[in-house]
């Protein structure tokens, strides 16, 4: 009874407009203020706890790896060099796109991030060379949601926070499904190239293959100091964000592509977004010490459990249940409103973690692509100038690759697990 | 009215300067642990909760400006489709329903934060009470800005509507910025 009136009491004040966080902090102060056993000052304890994490510190600094990379023009340069590689290619437009968008995700654990670079460049550049400005929407929309799959990501970190798992098992985790969903979206691009007559050949002005890769070359070491430094135990992923995040600045301001304006827009940039994430992981963790102090998970298990005792069906009733979380909230949010929820039950069901977190944030991404809180929507159609309405309508075919990539991501435990059973014996 | 608007700004480009200052602090005693650890062969044993209090007062300020510009992520779903009365109508109830909300917060654990005070950190020595205590100043400094923007409402002075997908305004701005689109510029609608 009280748990339910605690998320009803949330639900209609997200409807009211009210900010995530604070949507989530009334409805938990009102049940501290009535409860006779704890204090407001254990809901101040509990609020800051949930930012009283080393983990949690590599969020503000990957945010501002992506940041810079933007900033710095790394982005381009993978652009161009992508280009120069492909340009022989039918179809090599919607390659570059993708295979950008993966390359950019080794910088950057946010798809809006992605949306926003690649999207003010390439969707014209596709549109001008004869592909149709829906398919050209709808690709750099799912393509930019490799950018939250692949590590270093942001939700990632956060899954593993909430759920206690290690950060580096999760990134390695991710690392095939994000693969798998790069494989797909080019399978979609080789469809579209086969049915569609598009130029060949395409030039890129002043710009030659062994130049571009001498200019992209040491934009690809990140990854290197990131997943290197976490797989041979040189850092942990809080200080490989770190050394990421230096590496970056260093790199634009070698290739004189940062001014000290756009690094301190990028430092304010990181600090927004940070404190918008942050604050809803303070107020979620008093949220989600409720839900647990009034046995929600053990409710939700109990409810899961009689209606099926089959894994691959729980799994199924957690995908639909998290894409409609995911078309209301943003996927921090309702990873931390649901990791508590759902991973007793997904443990009575025998789901490894890290694949329920592949899962999670594969489902809550796909959210990121469907309104109304479509936050890559609403980004592309800002950087692109196309109605939100196209951006829309662009993206939906490619729903279709994005729920098949989730449905093996999902029915495949190997694709999660392989990586991290390898690599972190 | 003149004045608290200057209070107003002067708090947020204090907010927004200590934020960023607390940033790069953090990345760089961050970046200097891997060095002193690899390099000189001596990490430091304060560096994890000296950048752990970081986080905490960077996200309680940049929340606090966050909450002047009206940036906080929120789920808008029917803002559009009514009239400009009504909206402004929600708009301040969510304004003072932040502002009771960060109050009550923040006076009901006053106690708890002095009762604190005396137990330090185990690494630094900071007095517990300055970790709480930026959560605190945080949640007062979003309770008054929240009423600003409440009180502006109140008095009928420009509304603007704003929704989740303002998060990335920046990145969106600094990105068409750097590439001179102009056209690019408005927010999303």
């Amino acid at each position: 009874m009280t748990l339910g009136l605690l998320i009803v009491g949330m639900l209609v004040l997200l409807f009211l407009r009210v900010p995530v966080a604070f949507s989530m902090l009334l409805p938990c102060l009102l049940y501290v203020s009535f409860s006779p056993d704890i204090t407001l000052g254990v809901a101040l304890q509990r609020t800051m706890s949930g930012l009283d994490s080393f983990p949690l510190l590599a969020v503000p600094l990957f945010i501002l790896t992506g940041y810079v990379s933007n900033a710095g023009g790394l982005a381009d340069r993978l652009f161009r060099f992508l280009l120069c590689l492909l340009k022989r290619v039918p179809g090599s437009l919607g390659y570059v796109n993708v295979i950008s968008s993966l390359l950019f995700s080794w910088m950057s654990g946010a798809a809006v991030a992605d949306a926003a670079g690649l999207g003010s460049v390439l969707v014209p550049a596709m549109k001008k060379r004869g592909y149709d400005e829906g398919f050209s929407l709808g690709l750099t929309g799912a393509s930019s949601l490799i950018g939250p799959m692949m590590p270093p990501s942001i939700p990632a970190i956060i899954y593993a926070v909430a759920a206690g798992v290690s950060v580096g098992g999760l990134f390695f985790a991710s690392i095939v499904p994000a693969l798998v969903l790069t494989a797909i979206l080019c399978g979609s691009v080789a469809i579209y190239a086969a049915r569609h007559p598009l130029p060949e050949t395409e030039e890129v002005q002043g710009t030659r293959l062994a130049s571009a890769t001498y200019q992209a070359a040491p934009i690809l070491l990140t990854p290197v100091i990131i997943l290197g430094g976490i797989l041979g135990g040189v850092t942990t992923p809080t200080e490989a964000a770190a050394v990421a995040a230096a590496y970056v600045i260093v790199l634009s301001g070698v290739f004189r592509s940062l001014s000290w304006k756009s690094l301190r827009e990028s430092l304010q940039a990181t600090t927004t977004t940070t404190g918008s994430i942050m604050l809803i992981v303070a107020a979620a963790s008093l949220f989600g010490w409720i839900i647990a102090r009034e046995q929600g998970p053990q409710a939700v298990t109990a409810l899961l459990t009689s209606l099926t005792d089959n894994p691959y069906v729980f799994l199924l009733l957690v995908n639909l249940a998290l894409l409609v979380v995911g078309m209301l909230l943003e996927p921090v949010a309702a990873l931390l409103i649901m990791v508590p929820i759902l991973m007793p039950a997904a443990r009575e069901y025998g789901v490894d973690p890290l694949h329920l977190g592949v899962i999670m944030i594969l489902n809550l991404v796909i959210g990121l692509l469907t309104p109304p809180v479509g936050l890559v929507l609403f980004v592309l159609s800002s950087v692109t100038g196309a109605s939100v309405q196209r951006v829309i309508m662009g993206t939906l075919p490619f729903l279709l690759p994005l729920f098949a990539t989730l449905m093996i991501v999902t029915y495949i435990p190997a694709l999660s697990l392989w990586l991290p059973k390898l690599l972190l014996k | 009215m003149v004045n608290m608007e200057r209070l107003n700004r002067g708090l947020i480009w204090i907010e927004q300067c200590l934020s960023l200052l607390i940033l790069v602090g953090i990345l760089g005693t961050m970046f200097a642990q891997v060095v002193a650890r690899y390099i000189f062969r001596a990490p430091f044993s304060w560096s994890e909760e000296l950048c752990r209090l970081g986080l905490i007062w960077m996200t309680f300020l940049a929340a606090a400006y966050i909450m002047a510009q009206r940036r906080h992520l929120a789920v808008d779903l029917w803002s559009s489709r009514v009239g400009t009365v009504w909206r402004a109508r929600a708009d301040l109830f969510v304004y003072l329903f932040v502002a009771s909300t960060c109050l009550l917060l923040c006076l009901g654990s006053l106690r708890f934060v002095w009762f604190v005070h005396p137990v330090g950190s185990p690494a630094l020595g900071v007095a517990k009470s300055y970790w709480y205590g930026g959560v605190s100043l945080g949640l007062l400094l979003m309770a008054f800005h929240s009423l600003v923007h409440a009180w502006a409402v109140w008095s009928g002075q420009a509304m603007q509507n704003h929704t989740a997908t303002e998060i990335d305004e920046t990145l969106q701005l600094s990105w068409d910025e750097r590439r001179g689109d102009e056209s690019a510029k408005r927010g999303p609608q």
